[in-house]
């Protein structure tokens, strides 16, 4: 698999490759996202200008961690920063990041600009300028070893487990094969699943590593006196924590596990990651991530150009920056919500697929979107993107820097 | 007049709960690979037969797996969900009510 996915990657000026080509607009306080949000209006014809809200005024090492990271992620061409002007989360400190990777960036605070209508005016100035600039990007060939693909499942039942998670998983094994880089998560949804995942790590590092993250999952969402489980779960038939981990769980594959990743860190090589949504220490700032949208974007942070997302009860996110892959595991949802849907996972459950076609089917989807083609969710603009504090988390255990 | 057939899959050899397929009634007859059995209750796609009888305090067991402990009695063909199993780990939220 050293073939090309595509022959139109977008060359960043960092070396990294992008399979999109995003604009993105960040609001970095509350008091500034009105102002950038009209700034995005204007241009809501336009698929690549996408919209991130920094809520809090004081920064946080984990926010600007993935700020910096989503700033300079690969399918990023430009950015630029919408601040008030007397928050603590500094836009000139994360411009310099931006322009040290050699992308397009512009920034405006308002208290600087004239207020609100004249900024509004700037801003829009600015993201013509900048639409102008991304276009210019070089396009150049991209290998399955470029990329990185990120899983999730949200809205999960019952046959979730069965039919999406298990096909993701046959896709990872084969993506693996080929080279790429996979990120698995959500330590909260594998209770209960030490004694099949420690033994799949690359090394003893790797697996102390997956020992000690299971473990503070478990004390983490103990002290927040609920589990990773909604009631739709239990809707759709799942009962435990310890059974909806088990359907998560076949979401890795069966892929030698070659290193435990925190948010917004990048895999160091090729192979499959545990990212490790869960912070050190005594709970802060609660839950670990209040939705999927939270986790879909630390992948994405961490590198990821594309997410498979497996869901049973009928997720409709997407995400910024990268595009979201929506595998349905139940027929009727699928037959429900087809609009929203990539992929009807739903036939294992009637007997009309195989878990290797639909895996096979899964990586040749993700190819059409790698070189260009709309998922659904990208088609019907949903860019759903959360951006919390969060305490320190994990430093990275790698089965390469171990030895 | 034969039971309508409803299709449970069983994923290990070990599990002792099928998942339904679709959804089924009281009285249906429940088909899968570790054989047939007959729905004690009305049940909705996605939920847990039981595939033997289960005493309070035993596991569980799908995906060859521990999925929690009985907390009461349960016979041969009927739900098993909430209302007579337990998380060993934590309770989840969720619905308590029969579908």
């Amino acid at each position: 698999m050293n073939d090309s996915i595509t022959l139109e990657a977008y060359l960043r000026a960092d070396g990294r490759k992008g399979i999109r080509n995003v604009l993105l607009v960040i609001s970095t306080v509350e008091c500034a996202h009105h102002v950038a949000l009209k700034i995005c209006r204007e241009f809501d014809d336009r698929d690549e200008v996408h919209f991130l809200n920094w809520s809090g005024c004081a920064p946080n090492k984990y926010a600007v961690d993935m700020l910096k990271a989503l700033t300079t992620h690969p399918n990023v061409g430009g950015v630029l920063l919408v601040g008030l002007g007397c928050e603590g989360m500094k836009a000139s400190e994360l411009a310099e990041t931006v322009i040290a990777s050699g992308r397009w960036c512009e920034s405006l605070l308002i208290q600087e600009c004239g207020g609100t209508q004249s900024s509004i005016r700037k801003g829009i100035e600015h993201v013509n300028a900048g639409l102008q600039a991304i276009a210019q990007s070089e396009r150049v060939p991209m290998a399955w070893d470029e990329l990185i693909v990120g899983t999730i499942c949200g809205g999960s039942d019952a046959f979730s487990g069965i039919s999406a998670n298990p096909a993701i998983g046959r896709a990872f094994d084969r993506l693996i094969e080929g080279g790429a880089t996979c990120i698995f998560e959500e330590t909260g949804e594998l209770v209960g699943c030490d004694d099949i995942i420690i033994p799949r790590a690359a090394n003893d590092a790797v697996a102390k590593a997956l020992a000690e993250s299971l473990q503070r999952a478990s004390v983490y969402y103990k002290a927040m006196g609920v589990p990773s489980f909604s009631p739709g779960n239990a809707t759709g038939g799942l009962t435990t924590i310890e059974e909806k981990s088990m359907g998560a769980y076949c979401k890795s594959g069966s892929s030698k596990i070659d290193g435990v990743i925190a948010p917004a860190t990048m895999p160091p090589s090729p192979g499959l990651y545990l990212m490790d949504v869960v912070p050190l220490g005594e709970p802060k700032f609660g839950f670990p991530n209040i939705n999927d949208n939270a986790e879909i974007l630390e992948m994405i942070a961490s590198g990821a150009h594309a997410i498979l997302f497996s869901t049973g009860r009928g997720s409709v996110v997407g995400s910024i920056i990268s595009p979201v892959i929506k595998l349905c595991s139940n027929p009727r949802t699928y037959a429900a919500m087809e609009g929203d849907m990539d992929l009807n996972a739903g036939r294992v459950i009637t007997g009309e697929a195989s878990l290797d076609e639909l895996g096979d089917e899964t990586v040749a989807l993700l190819l059409k979107v790698v070189q260009g083609a709309k998922t659904k969710s990208e088609a019907l603009g949903h860019r759903e993107a959360v951006l919390t504090y969060k305490g320190e988390t994990v430093s990275a255990v790698t089965a390469c820097n171990s030895f | 007049m034969p039971m309508p057939i409803v299709h449970a899959i069983v994923i290990n050899p070990q599990d002792n709960v099928a998942t339904l397929c679709e959804d089924a009634k009281q009285g249906d007859c429940i088909q899968t690979d570790a054989g047939n059995i007959e729905l004690l209750q009305d049940c909705r796609q996605g939920q847990k037969i039981a595939l033997a009888n289960l005493k309070a305090g035993m596991k569980v067991m799908k995906y060859n797996s521990v999925m929690g402990t009985c907390s009461q009695a349960i016979r041969a063909g009927e739900w098993v969900h909430t209302h007579n199993l337990e998380s060993d780990y934590m309770k989840a939220e969720g619905e308590r009510e029969l579908s």
